[in-house]
């Protein structure tokens, strides 16, 4: 498990939940409890004016809002990657999150296509949420 | 691409009218360094869709303004540039909220920034003689050119590659080159430009009996978009 060479998120105190749900194998979203609204980060919600606000596990289904394929090498953990995706996955809760696309070729991703949460456990301490296609 | 069809000749086009712009200017970064459809159609990607000619410059350089009372301007060497109007907007309160937020990302915002500017400077739209819209990627330019009105929406791609923004166009802008040819130095470059373009010291391509400049900057949406315009007379 050492031998992960990418860059690995810097936990904080506001994303930990996000993190510790990942581990657990759960898809975890911010969202105002009360009207649930999603949110990436606030400490308000400004649809009801309400400040209780916090994480609640999500169903991990939703679809490829937008994506792009990078092909500049932006750091070298990633040299046998690229071409690799980048993707913005509409969940079905509304939210918007940020990942891959896994178990699919670059050229077969499109917008609208139905996706689904998988777990990568790339080290002791973290696990990435990405996203392969709904069979 | 995927909403309204926009092709790539149609980015490759932004990057082209831009590319002649600065083609004609003497302290450009890519003065008389010609940028064919074909140069850009088999350019290595950077992120697809996007090519390397749809990313800006990466350059050093400087600009200096100087900004005081028209009262005191008037005394100086060069003619002063009256900033008629400004306005603002961002977007952090939408991000991870809605698509909505990402559809047209810079839509509600541009679209605020753009009324105060033009209601503070008193002109319209139809004023406006010259533009210098925020250029770090090809789509910047399309996305403002239909979120401040100046085409519909989806018709950015097809106004730019029938010449609108060349001198001879409906909506001469970017007349320099700006930050995808001239110089990035990023909102500083729309400045200078606009500037020049009010003084009537942008050579060949000068916007002939230019009066209104309409300048704006723009940054990515995350983690929250920002929208600047201000308005310039001469």
């Amino acid at each position: 498990m050492s031998e992960y060479k990418k860059q690995l998120p810097d936990i904080t105190s506001i994303d930990k939940p996000f993190w510790e749900g990942a581990k657990r194998h759960e898809l975890m979203a911010y969202t105002c409890l009360n009207c649930e609204t999603f949110y990436s980060q606030a400490t308000d919600c400004v649809a009801c004016d309400n400040p209780r606000m916090g994480w609640v596990k999500v169903s991990g289904k939703g679809e490829v809002y937008t994506f792009g394929i990078y092909h500049q090498l932006y750091h070298p953990a990633w040299k046998e990657d690229i071409p690799y995706n980048v993707a913005w996955i509409k969940l079905d809760e509304g939210p918007l999150l940020m990942s891959n696309i896994v178990e699919c070729k670059n050229e077969d991703i499109h917008v609208g296509m139905p996706v689904e949460v998988i777990f990568d456990d790339v080290t002791e301490e973290v696990t990435l949420p990405k996203f392969k296609p709904v069979k | 691409m995927h909403l309204y069809g926009l092709t790539r000749r149609q980015l490759g086009s932004v990057a082209i009218t831009l590319r002649e712009y600065a083609n004609k200017r003497p302290e450009a970064v890519m003065y008389e360094r010609k940028l064919t459809m074909d140069d850009y159609l088999n350019a290595r990607m950077i992120v697809e869709p996007l090519c390397l000619f749809d990313c800006c410059l990466v350059n050093d350089g400087a600009v200096a303004l100087i900004i005081t009372s028209a009262e005191r301007a008037s005394n100086c060497k060069k003619p002063p540039v009256y900033v008629m109007g400004y306005g603002t907007d961002h977007s952090v309160r939408e991000i991870g909220r809605s698509p909505q937020a990402y559809m047209h990302w810079d839509g509600f915002i541009t679209q605020k920034a753009g009324e105060n500017a033009f209601r503070m400077a008193g002109v319209t739209l139809k004023d406006v003689d010259v533009a210098e819209l925020y250029d770090a990627f090809t789509p910047f330019l399309l996305s403002q050119l239909e979120s401040y009105g100046i085409c519909g929406i989806g018709e950015a791609g097809p106004f730019v590659e029938e010449g609108n923004l060349r001198l001879d166009g409906a909506f001469p802008s970017n007349t320099s080159g700006t930050e995808l040819s001239w110089s990035y130095l990023q909102g500083f470059s729309h400045l200078t430009e606009g500037i020049r373009q009010m003084r009537g010291e942008a050579e060949e391509c000068q916007v002939k009996d230019a009066e209104i400049c309409m300048v704006t900057g723009l940054g990515p949406p995350s983690p929250g978009s920002t929208a600047t315009c201000c308005i310039l007379r001469r």
